[in-house]
């Protein structure tokens, strides 16, 4: 057993989406650099302020290995038995004496060679000279300097041991030691032993070093504060940032003014996480004024006055916060929702493209022509549509912006707009990122779509598609949003025929309107939407699927996004079958022999063979079948009745040749092939699959 | 600790930290970042530590006086330390200590917070600091001033004041501070908020405001050909008030806004250069 290496960097507070970069980039960064080496198990810890690793049973040094170079001919580096230049040239440039030159025989005949040495670098050296660079080539998104080095933060400390022995590293100025610090509270010095005594030394100083453990802490610790009072906690994603906020996590439970309670509860639930990463708690559905924060702080358990404290510290930050809250949302309620609407003709959508007034009645009036096709009314479309943008103008959404649709569906309601046009409004911005949640009715779904694809014919009309890796619009968001909405409403649809109905009833909506908003996309613009919607819709459908399944999928050229997904999940799972292999093989046999044919029919009475013609009766069959599955978007079906046909399909191959002499038997060949491959190409071409 | 006592104590502090204890800039301005003695010697090698408190105006956050909370005229205690002192967060949490604050009680966090300002087009990287919850201090290591890459660095702190002097009263609305035995915050500056109100959302004449803008701008370009940085920068301060102002009136459209304060920005990248006795007219590094 080799001894362990242990290194621990201690730092100021990193930004808490670093944390697990440094611990994996520590870990990453060290391998590579004892590359070569054998070790045993590694081990990492991370919290704000420091990232750790233990290397275990790590050999000492790299392996030695022994290889023979070549040099010059031995005529040309001897005479009269001495060494020439060239071999003490040679001899200089290997490293080794000269003496110890060997005479070898190579295909160039009887040449001088050294052997050559190379590993054997111990690891202590090997860390006492690249231990420090390693470090600081962590990647981080973000970097900054503080004088002696770049780095996320700070570099304040670094243990570096290789067993007993003290490793003489050093980075960003900071020479390797054996001791580190604890909490804040309580720092210490802590003489650092070896891996095996770290986590516990630092817990004796207040820190949980392992991720991990600080999680299951403080889920735990929500979880019976939330009991004690009995109620619940809410979402937990937010632990996941809060685990690398604090090195010794313990909740502290906090209430607010019960009459914030008036306020929408989505206000008060989003603000309590995004700004403040509390918990709120929850009665049922029913949110409450306590809250639990999780604190960095050792004596919240123990002293009562100290919990006291970091209680009502929180809560007035809450109640400072929603002081003007409360003020606009009682002087939003004044008005109707449509009145706040009629301050948006002040406000800009985008240069050239109207003001959000001009946007709000297009979205209105292609949600209202989306609607039928959605199963929702035009009439609730269009008035869902028209209210989807007016809350922009309201007090709250100017004040809390994350929060737009949201408070328009609060207004709406209020102002007695039927229960499905107020959800329309706040549903019709999901989704808002990739993966995000959907609209959950299909008025919603009208119009987020109508939104979106407003968004992108208005754009492309005015020329401003995105170049380059900058999108400053979100308009492959906006595009994701389209293919996302469109397979969750299972809405069968070619998207150049989608895109040109958005923009003929956005342009007819637009008359009397902003006129520099009015102009219809031209077909290469539309082409161009077209080309990059798919584009999106090819990335969507790449995370389930194979990328040649999607490619052989694609392959077709057409636009409906709902059967390009539903034929890539037919092939998926016709890939997953044992027989697979061998149906890939016949078919592309048929796609390739086929590739330079034009004609997919043929003249059945001109096949001659048995195998020919039960293989074209066997076919037609097949198609009509696929043919009649397909126009039911059962593209599964489609492909097992194409794939039947494999086995007359061996038999065609073995017992005919297919490039025969006589041009109309040939004909009739390739016709009878190039059928059956173009039903193939309906739903997916084999030849691009690997 | 009275209002003033929390001043008296930082400037002691950070005096005895070496720091050269600076009055306010005479001059509105929105954060005490925009003083000169951050924005302007936050550039170039010489080192360079000062400590001084900057009343703020931000037009647009008055609420005549009504919100416990909120100001449209507040202080800030601001520090710049060119080069950032290896302990200057140890410093720092001593400072705190000194104010009164007892870390055995309150729970201390710096939580990430990238600060950046389009108008200056300087950017740093920090922390809002945070005690139990309430972010008392911004907390900046300067990395870009002006568009050019700072060396040394510079760490920049910024204490709110009311709030931090709130949390240590105990007080729930910033008129109770107590300023001095017997004078409050509102018995100072009540009445300005609410007539400073008035004129900010109600009376500023926005043709007057807008020509003024025009004409701070004109003159901030032709003393900085003239290489006056610092009266040319008093003439930077001005425009970027007096565009706070405009957006407060509403005279300031969302897509006019952008432009309006890269117009201010490249004021102050005019600015920076002169300072550095650079040529006014080539951009700082392509960062304009």
């Amino acid at each position: 057993m080799h001894p362990t290496l242990f290194i621990e960097l201690r730092c100021e507070e990193l930004p808490a989406r670093f944390v697990r970069i440094a611990e994996t980039g520590l870990r990453d960064a060290v391998l590579q650099l004892l590359n070569g080496i054998a070790h045993g198990a590694v081990r990492t810890w991370a919290t704000p302020r420091r990232v750790a690793l233990a290397v275990e049973d790590l050999a000492p040094a790299r392996p030695e290995e022994l290889s023979v170079v070549t040099g010059p001919a031995e005529a040309a580096a001897y005479r009269d038995g001495k060494p020439t230049p060239a071999a003490v040239g040679f001899a200089k440039g290997k490293g080794v004496p000269v003496e110890e030159l060997i005479l070898v025989d190579s295909p160039k005949g009887r040449v001088i060679a050294a052997q050559v040495r190379s590993g054997g670098q111990r690891v202590i050296d090997l860390l006492a000279q690249g231990l420090g660079d390693a470090i600081l080539g962590i990647p981080f998104v973000h970097t900054m300097t503080w004088g002696p080095a770049r780095w996320a933060r700070p570099i304040h400390g670094l243990v570096a041991l290789y067993g007993e022995a003290l490793v003489p590293a050093s980075v960003a100025g900071v020479a390797a030691g054996r001791e580190t610090l604890g909490h804040r509270l309580h720092p210490g010095p802590i003489t650092i032993s070896g891996a095996e005594a770290y986590a516990a030394a630092l817990r004796a100083h207040f820190v949980i070093a392992d991720r991990a453990e600080r999680e299951l802490t403080i889920r735990s610790q929500l979880d019976a504060a939330a009991h004690a009072l009995g109620l619940q906690v809410g979402e937990l994603d937010l632990v996941d940032e809060v685990v690398d906020l604090v090195e010794w996590p313990q909740v502290v439970t906090c209430a607010f003014d019960q009459g914030l309670l008036h306020l929408p509860p989505r206000l008060l639930v989003e603000s309590m996480g995004v700004h403040q990463r509390v918990f709120p708690l929850f009665s049922g559905d029913i949110l409450s004024n306590r809250f639990l924060a999780v604190s960095n702080h050792p004596f919240a358990a123990t002293d009562p006055e100290c919990a006291a404290t970091i209680a009502a510290g929180n809560a007035k930050v809450l109640g400072a916060r929603f002081h003007d809250a409360r003020f606009f949302y009682a002087e939003d309620r004044k008005k109707p929702l449509a009145v706040h609407g009629e301050k948006l003709a002040r406000m800009q959508w985008i240069r050239g493209g109207g003001t959000m007034a001009d946007k709000g009645a297009r979205v209105g009036a292609i949600a209202e022509e989306l609607a039928p096709r959605l199963g929702a009314t035009g009439a609730a479309a269009a008035r869902a549509g028209g209210l989807s943008k007016a809350d922009l103008a309201t007090q709250m959404v100017g004040e809390f912006p994350e929060l737009q649709g949201h408070v328009g569906r609060l207004l709406a309601a209020f102002d007695g707009e039927p229960a499905e046009v107020s959800l329309a409004i706040e549903e019709h911005y999901l989704p808002r990122f990739s993966g995000d949640q959907l609209p959950t009715a299909a008025l919603g779904l009208a119009v987020a779509l109508a939104d979106r694809l407003d968004t992108l014919t208005r754009t492309f009309a005015l020329g401003l598609k995105p170049k380059g890796s900058a999108d400053p619009l979100g308009l492959r968001r906006a595009a994701g949003g389209v293919v996302a909405l469109l397979l969750h409403a299972g809405l069968r649809i070619e998207l150049p025929l989608l895109l040109r109905i958005a923009d003929r009833a956005g342009a007819s909506a637009s008359a009397g309107l902003d006129a520099a908003a009015v102009g219809a996309l031209t077909e290469e613009q539309l082409a161009e939407l077209v080309g990059f919607v798919m584009d999106r819709a090819r990335a969507a459908l790449a995370e389930p699927h194979a990328t040649d399944v999607v490619n052989a999928v694609f392959a077709s050229r057409d636009h409906d996004v709902v059967a390009l997904a539903a034929r890539c999940g037919a092939m998926s799972a016709l890939a997953a079958d044992p027989a697979f292999e061998a149906l890939k093989t016949t078919f592309k046999r048929v796609m390739n022999i086929t590739k330079d044919h034009t004609t997919t029919t043929f003249d059945p009475t001109a096949l001659i063979e048995p195998a020919e013609q039960a293989l074209a009766a066997t076919f037609g069959e097949a198609r009509d079948r696929a043919r009649a599955c397909a126009e039911a978007s059962d593209f599964a079906g489609a492909l097992h009745a194409l794939v039947k046909l494999r086995g007359p399909v061996d038999s065609f191959f073995d017992a005919v040749l297919v490039m025969a002499p006589e041009p109309a038997l040939r004909e009739a060949r390739l016709g009878l092939l190039s059928a059956i491959a173009l039903e193939f190409r309906r739903i997916a071409d084999f030849k691009h699959l690997n | 600790m009275k209002f003033q006592d929390l001043i008296l104590t930082l400037q002691r502090f950070w005096g005895d930290q070496g720091c050269a204890v600076l009055q306010p800039y005479d001059l509105e301005m929105g954060a005490g970042t925009f003083h000169p003695a951050t924005f302007l010697r936050a550039l170039g090698p010489a080192p360079w530590r000062a400590a001084y408190v900057q009343p703020c105006r931000r037009p647009g956050d008055a609420r005549y006086g009504e919100n416990p909370n909120r100001l449209g005229h507040y202080y800030q205690f601001q520090v710049i330390m060119k080069p950032s002192p290896a302990d200057i967060q140890q410093r720092y949490i001593r400072s705190l200590e000194a104010i009164g604050v007892d870390l055995k009680k309150h729970d201390l966090r710096f939580v990430e917070d990238n600060w950046e300002s389009p108008t200056l087009g300087a950017w740093g990287l920090g922390w809002e600091v945070w005690l139990d919850g309430m972010e008392v201090t911004q907390f900046t290591y300067f990395q870009q001033v002006a568009g050019f890459e700072l060396n040394p660095i510079s760490a920049e702190l910024t204490y709110g004041l009311e709030r931090l002097a709130m949390y240590l009263q105990g007080v729930d609305n910033v008129f109770d501070l107590v300023w001095v035995d017997g004078i409050t915050y509102r018995d100072v500056y009540l009445r300005n908020e609410q007539e400073q109100s008035a004129y900010n959302f109600q009376h500023a004449d926005t043709d007057q405001l807008l020509r003024s803008f025009e004409g701070a701008q004109a003159e901030c370009i032709k003393l900085c050909r003239l290489g006056l940085a610092l009266p040319a920068y008093d003439q930077c301060m001005k425009s970027s008030h007096l565009f706070n102002l405009l957006d407060a009136r509403g005279a300031i459209s969302v897509a006019e806004r952008a432009r309006t304060i890269g117009r201010v920005r490249t004021l102050a990248l005019a600015c920076a250069r002169t300072w550095q006795g650079l040529p006014v007219d080539e951009p700082a590094g392509g960062a304009a």
